[in-house]
């Protein structure tokens, strides 16, 4: 097998704890996403067989097209990913990990005889422990029993992948997802003893942005994850300060306020007086602390909370800068202006704009991360976001492939190199 | 919160280099003589903006990324690139509704779904086409050399997949193309 069909044949794989992206170096800087997620459709219900469906597990944008009551969803629906670690035994977990990447994969592989597998990029998140390492592994030989459809196969932590793709080998990565967030140092590799790990990412102002809704009147339509992540997305704002915020928003309430029409239904969504809690998304993600948010926890909103999955602590509360600040200084002391010199924040939960009129008030991720550094003495911090954030780990997947070559194999000692499973 | 907005069409270069050549210096000396801005990765002079992404471990190949450029600045950073380079790899990556109009005027017709491969000939140089039509993506490639740039195949080639023929308006050539 030569450099160069390997460099035709590149493919990535993100496992994000929400959307899982992927695609081939063909499709240049875009991959495709869907949800990292299956459902598991009840094959013993009458219509179900009435219908011809012989499919156990769904995965894709089909997904809708399956789903039973709302009752149902809870039990079926499999979020894999939910932490960035899948437990050992999860075996319903894994399945949903082997369709998921039985479709990606099956999606893309050409059907002519010059084909003879992709050379697979997958990431995963820094904290998984080595026996996920070995459970992908084992997928792809599994989906191979039908069809060749992996040649080789590496694995990168996403941190590592979004360094890649930026170039910068000397940097501290911020990697938000939908579950969690991981800090990691980089220099070269990722220093391992100096990750930071919370659990929270997108998810947990999913969970706020549900609270506001049933304050404002729309509880009946807070109970469906999708569309309390909508909603999220078209109304949060990150607020400078959020003390600030607050009181602008309710001496000038015109300019805050919101209505949202949900396409495709009749459902629209209003927050007139309530417009100032648009502030109080995003400033969860950053600081769970803040005294405003413990009415919230005590009329029972569940609290980020600590926890600890295979080796690794997972912070619940931890604000977002002091995360940082506590990874970076567990790495040598010369070592840390070059990690503050270079935040790169990365993933779908960097994605936030601020709209018109609202500059100054509501702020964009790496401005608040800078102004947290900053009240914590950590003064000239450079903090970016990354083109397109929450792609970048799918482009280093691609850059690492495309560079590593094709004869390079996998060394468990150092966790790199090609694993042939065809 | 945003979606991320992206555009729907990029050209990805894979520079092979000549054996024995100095690698990547040897490219960025000669953007560099060529009045071309190098800015960290990126690579910007006039309407061209691009950026280099990769380069093989060994060091035979770079992988440039052009975000934006008219079609005769275009190829004049090609025409550079190949005098550097053995040869010039060129892929267009196209998404969403310019598949079909790019592949329309290729004389395709796509499926509705599957993977989709074929190869055509135009300007005399023969293009290798991978189509995803479930995914609304297509990439056309070739091998471009030195009889490709200076035969004005490559820019033909250029303007016939970004449409950018004769019908094209003013406005849309003083633009050029924009993600």
């Amino acid at each position: 097998m030569s450099e160069e069909y390997k460099r035709e044949y590149v493919f990535g794989l993100d496992y994000g704890t929400s959307d899982f992206k992927f695609g081939p170096i063909a499709l240049g800087e875009v991959p495709e996403v869907i949800e990292n997620r299956g459902y598991f459709i009840d094959r013993s219900s009458l219509m179900s067989r009435i219908m011809g469906v012989d499919r156990e597990i769904v995965v894709g944008k089909d997904i809708s097209r399956f789903l039973e009551s709302r009752e149902d969803l809870a039990e079926r629906m499999v979020y894999p990913m939910r932490n960035g670690v899948i437990a050992r035994d999860d075996e319903r977990a894994w399945r949903v990990i082997r369709e998921l990447t039985r479709y990606a994969l099956e999606s893309f592989a050409p059907p002519d005889e010059e084909f003879q597998g992709f050379y697979v990029v997958a990431s995963i998140s820094i904290v998984s422990p080595r026996y996920m390492y070995e459970r992908l592994f084992e997928i792809f030989r599994e989906l191979n029993r039908d069809r060749v459809l992996v040649k080789a196969a590496t694995i990168i932590p996403q941190p590592l992948a979004v360094a890649i793709s930026q170039k910068t080998p000397t940097c501290t990565v911020v990697e938000s997802g939908h579950g969690n967030t991981q800090i990691c140092p980089i220099s070269m590799y990722p220093v391992r003893n100096a990750v930071i790990a919370l659990n929270r990412g997108g998810g947990a102002a999913n969970t706020l942005t549900m609270e506001i809704l049933k304050d404002a009147g729309y509880g009946d339509l807070a109970k469906e994850e999708s569309f309390v992540r909508l909603v999220k997305e078209k109304i949060g704002l990150i607020p400078r300060n959020l003390d600030e915020a607050i009181r602008y928003a309710k001496g000038n309430p015109e300019k805050v306020k919101v209505s949202l029409k949900i396409p495709g239904t009749r459902i629209k969504i209003v927050l007139d007086d309530m417009a100032w809690t648009r502030f109080l998304i995003g400033e969860f993600i950053f600081n769970p602390g803040h005294e405003i948010f413990q009415s919230y926890f005590a009329r029972g909103m569940p609290k980020p909370s600590d926890i600890k999955i295979g080796d690794t602590y997972f912070y619940g509360m931890m604000d977002m800068a002091e995360a940082v600040i506590t990874s970076v200084e567990r790495c040598s002391i010369e070592l840390q202006p070059h990690l503050y010199s270079r935040i790169l924040l990365s993933g779908g939960n960097f994605s936030w704009d601020v709209p018109e009129g609202l500059e100054g008030i509501a702020v964009r991720p790496d401005e608040k991360l800078r102004q947290q550094l900053l009240e914590k003495e950590i003064e000239g911090a450079n903090v970016s976001i990354v083109e397109d954030p929450k792609y970048s780990v799918w482009r280093g997947c691609i850059v690492y492939g495309y560079a590593v070559p094709h004869d390079y194999e996998w060394r468990w000692e150092r966790m790199e190199g090609w694993m042939y499973v065809a | 919160m945003s979606g991320g907005s992206l555009g729907s069409r990029e050209i990805r270069l894979v520079c092979r280099l000549q054996p024995g050549s100095r690698g990547i210096d040897g490219i960025l000396e000669a953007l560099k003589a060529a009045s071309y801005t190098l800015d960290g990765n990126n690579i910007l002079r006039g309407s061209l903006r691009a950026e280099l992404r990769a380069t093989s471990l060994s060091g035979d190949e770079v992988v440039i990324l052009v975000k934006s450029a008219e079609p005769d600045e275009f190829r004049s950073f090609l025409n550079l690139l190949v005098r550097e380079c053995w040869y010039v790899d060129v892929y267009y990556h196209l998404r969403g509704g310019d598949i079909k109009a790019a592949a329309g005027d290729l004389g395709i017709q796509l499926p509705e779904d599957g993977v989709y491969r074929s190869r055509v000939r135009f300007s005399g140089v023969e293009l290798k086409v991978d189509a995803y039509p479930k995914h609304g993506a297509l990439t056309v490639s070739y091998r471009a050399g030195w009889r490709e740039v200076n035969s004005g195949a490559a820019l033909r080639i250029h303007e016939k997949i970004l449409g950018m023929g004769g019908g094209r308006g003013i406005i849309g050539k003083l633009l050029g193309w924009i993600r």
